[in-house]
């Protein structure tokens, strides 16, 4: 690992780590809690957009049902949480699994993104509809604090470390994937799906695999929330929570590592600078996706990592690769489909 | 396999396009070690031909046999995976990748790395990545391109993206090489050192199938040459013997943007 | 029982007029531009949320549905220049994200104004049924039928055999070629785009009466509207129309076979598994 990058992460643990010990303040605490949250989802799925350049709309389901599931598990079956969060991610892994087969055989990006989000509006309505099993439009209440074993997570302090401890493990995983020859293939994909066929890559069963395992991250994401807040209800899990985490994937950095935690971050965190947040919340995040895209296309980690790039001493600018989003879309332009083939 | 057996028959290909043959009753062999150049105007079926053997297009009729086994109908991942490599006409590199992590990911044909497996960095992943790397290195540094290793592909110029969608397909260690018209865009430098490059390759035991436009260099590297028209074999032999045939010259003549 | 039947099929095709009206909205904007607009939906919401908001100003019933629709229309010319053009070169990816950031920013500003509260615009002409053969049809079914059924045949007959009809299927075909036999491609598009965004507000409008809207309601028509264009086949209009049809009578039956509470859950179900079953190639040179 790179000197730059060891360094870098050990001042990132270093600074989650310490900060409960600045803040007394419970509820901003409590919002650190939620943003680990979020962060361990949308590491899952920039796993599956950055990497393999797939767009799904719909992970909010996943997230959905990881929530629920462990709810369910625990409250009407006794289990603990633990295992109940085990088991619920593998019904996830397994409900993403029989979705993935078919939805990534699809025809092109767009159909893709389509059948994701009425993905998740179908696991919204089957929420609402649950009525025994689900608790209709107010959902189920009175989740125990989550447990590992005779480790009870009680607190806004102890969910901080809970959570950012599994934010770790998330971020672990997928910064191996994404340096490792597994990385290499999905970038393959996304870069040319016909190229990366041509050296032996299945694209198809590829594209499945990162996609349950983006699904796998979403469902403990879900599962530590319904312990944390210790409640779920549809509205939580409805179609612009869903794609805010696709805002938040592009704002922290398609495909970096650390873009999740960004990302999630800064989303979750807005609500703190901006007081009136609950209604503009959905108009703040379509600005915020589209000047994104339209601005700075590779996010807030990609705008930092080329701007060290280009520091006196540090890579070429053919190096580097291009700055602005008009350059490095020509670069695209070079690809057979840019051309209409 | 042993030297007198083909490496890749083509056994009475024909595809259709409803009603209009695009390739009719094509047959010809590739023998171990061989340069066999595919020539033939514009619209003869070079490119069908090949997206035929690899698979991305369904037969009509015939059969592809890769040593002896038939292949037809494969899905290209799966011909892939038999030790065929292929570049295309139009260039398929990964355009945001470097030029190293391009020709890496060519070695997923033999690396068989687990998705866990490499992300986890079980026991065996460390030494696979490594292999990757040297055998990734050595390509790009055979094929010229080493001082272009960590620069995006997108910004190579044309001539280096073709050199390195080759480097990338001899990373899987093939034992057929598929080429289609690698030569397309390139000068008359360029021309030459790919030409050098691929009779190393044939003295390397490599056998390859060039289809290509641009009659100077296959007849100068290519040991037996089949010529394409209108989807039929035209003609096969040596480049000298298909130079004087008079068929092949009318079938060519009035095509003046030829090289 | 005939009447049962009459009344499932005419609501039905009523919805399905709608869907046609968005899946060929839908259609248009991408033969000409190439790209998909999931915002499209949008378009439809804010039609009909305009027009209850100026009905709520005490406007007169016909100036408040044109001005809603005049008013997307312009929204329409102005989302083209600002945002399509500058992103027609993008990756794939990013287009159909930034249709998403749209869809979302109009929706947020649908909230900001109108809270999540959901709206009905009173009837085109009255709320009471008509009874014909046993069956209850409302008269603003009869309107959207008829008004859809007018604005196909203009449009076929614009499409087919006017100058600017044929500059837009050219340069839907291949924007090349069109630009170099003296079409503006710039124009077409603006064109395309500010047609796209009128349909959809006329459709927002018509159904206004019938479903409730609220700020969400977009996403849900441009689902219905992209599956059957998708469904139709979307390189020809008539496939929009049929498609649109075809899922407007999909969901009707639905709603009449299973109890009315899984509506949604169900019709969802239907788009997804629909979706799912495309067969390849339904949709030509729309490559990866």
């Amino acid at each position: 690992m790179k000197r730059s990058h060891l360094l870098g992460a050990l001042i990132g643990i270093a600074f989650v780590v310490a900060l409960p010990l600045f803040i007394k303040d419970e509820y901003t605490l409590g919002f650190l809690v939620l943003a680990g949250i979020v962060s361990l989802t949308v590491t899952g799925l920039n796993m599956l957009v950055g990497h393999a350049g797939q767009l799904s709309l719909g992970h909010g389901g996943f997230y959905a049902l990881g929530a629920y599931a462990s709810t369910i598990l625990t409250i009407r079956f006794g289990f603990t949480p633990f295992p109940a969060l085990m088991i619920a991610a593998i019904a996830t892994g397994l409900v993403a699994l029989l979705l993935g087969i078919p939805l990534l055989k699809m025809l092109t990006q767009f159909h893709l993104a389509v059948a994701t989000l009425i993905f998740v509006m179908l696991i919204n309505a089957i929420l609402i509809v649950g009525g025994g099993w689900t608790g209709g439009f107010t959902g189920i209440q009175g989740q125990p604090p989550f447990s590992i074993g005779s480790v009870v997570f009680e607190g806004d302090t102890a969910n901080y470390y809970l959570v950012w401890g599994i934010v770790f493990l998330g971020i672990l995983f997928a910064a191996g994937l994404s340096n490792s020859q597994a990385g290499r293939v999905l970038r393959a994909i996304q870069g040319d799906e016909t190229g990366a066929q041509s050296l032996g890559i299945d694209v198809a069963w590829e594209k499945v695999k990162v996609f349950v395992i983006s699904a796998i991250y979403a469902s403990v994401a879900g599962s530590l929330l319904a312990h944390y807040t210790g409640s779920v209800t549809p509205a939580q899990f409805g179609v612009g929570p869903s794609l805010e985490f696709m805002v938040m994937v592009f704002l922290g950095g398609k495909g970096s590592v650390i873009g999740g935690v960004v990302g999630g971050a800064f989303i979750k965190l807005l609500p703190q600078v901006t007081e009136f947040m609950k209604n503009y919340r959905l108009l703040v995040d379509g600005i915020i996706l589209t000047g994104v895209l339209l601005f700075v296309p590779q996010g807030i980690v990609g705008l930092f990592k080329k701007i060290w790039d280009r520091r006196p001493g540090g890579k070429s600018p053919e190096e580097a690769g291009p700055l602005s989003s008009k350059e490095s879309f020509s670069v695209a332009l070079a690809k057979p489909e840019a051309r209409g083939e | 396999m042993n030297k007198d057996s083909p490496i890749l028959e083509v056994d009475r290909l024909t595809k259709n396009f409803g009603g209009l043959p695009a390739v009719h009753d094509l047959s010809f062999t590739v023998m171990p070690g061989q340069l066999k150049g595919l020539i033939g105007p514009n619209g003869a079926g070079k490119t069908t031909c090949i997206n035929l053997i690899t698979g991305a297009l369904p037969v009509t009729s015939g059969e592809v046999r890769f040593e002896g086994k038939r292949i037809t109908g494969l899905p290209l991942h799966k011909t892939a995976r038999l030790n065929i490599g292929r570049t295309f006409q139009l260039l398929r590199i990964f355009q945001e990748m470097t030029v190293l992590e391009n020709v890496m990911a060519g070695c997923h044909r033999w690396a068989s790395l687990g998705t866990l497996q490499a992300a986890m960095r079980l026991p065996g992943a460390r030494a696979k990545e490594r292999q990757i790397m040297e055998v990734a290195r050595s390509q790009v540094d055979f094929i010229g391109l080493a001082h272009r290793a960590s620069m995006p592909a997108g910004a190579l110029p044309v001539g280096e993206q073709r050199l390195l969608e080759i480097a990338r397909a001899l990373a899987g260690k093939p034992k057929l090489l598929l080429l289609d018209e690698p030569a397309a865009g390139l000068n008359d430098i360029e021309r030459a050192r790919l030409g050098t490059l691929l009779r190393k390759l044939t003295a390397g035991g490599l056998s390859i199938l060039l289809i290509e436009h641009n009659m100077d260099l296959v007849m100068s590297v290519s040991d037996e040459i089949v010529v394409l028209n209108y989807g039929e074999k035209l003609a096969e032999g040596s480049a000298h013997e298909v130079r004087n045939l008079q068929t092949v010259i009318s079938a060519y003549l009035g095509d003046a943007t030829d090289a | 029982m005939l009447a049962q039947v009459l009344q499932f099929l005419v609501s039905g095709l009523t919805l399905g007029a709608i869907y046609a009206l968005i899946a060929f909205s839908f259609s248009l904007v991408f033969r000409t531009t190439r790209i998909m607009n999931i915002a499209q939906g949008e378009f439809s919401m804010l039609g009909g949320m305009i027009a209850i908001a100026l009905i709520g100003l005490a406007l007169p019933m016909f100036l408040s549905v044109m001005a809603g629709i005049f008013l997307v229309a312009i929204l329409g010319l102005i989302i083209e220049r600002v945002i399509i053009r500058r992103v027609r070169t993008f990756p794939r990816m990013m287009i159909i994200m930034v249709t998403i950031g749209l869809s979302m920013t109009i929706q947020g500003f649908a909230v900001v104004f109108w809270g999540q509260d959901s709206y009905l615009l009173p009837h085109l002409s009255g709320a009471d049924p008509i009874q014909i053969l046993g069956a209850a049809i409302l008269p603003q079914t009869i309107w959207i039928l008829a008004i859809s059924g007018v604005l196909s045949i203009l449009f076929w007959f614009f499409l087919g055999r006017t100058m600017i009809g044929l500059a837009m299927r050219a340069s839907a075909e291949n924007r090349l070629a069109a630009s170099l036999v003296g079409i503006n491609p710039i124009r077409v598009v603006q064109l395309s785009f500010v047609f796209g965004a009128s349909i959809g507000a006329l459709a927002g409008v018509l159904v206004a009466p019938i479903v409730f809207m609220n700020f969400l309601s977009g996403v849900l028509l441009t689902i219905k509207g992209i599956v059957a264009a998708i469904v139709g086949g979307i390189e020809s209009n008539v496939g929009a129309v049929v498609g649109g049809l075809a899922v407007g009578l999909a969901e009707s039956m639905a709603a009449g076979i299973f109890p009315s509470m899984y509506k949604d859950v169900i019709a969802l179900l239907i788009l997804l598994i629909v979706l799912c079953a495309m067969p390849k190639g339904i949709i030509r040179g729309s490559a990866r």
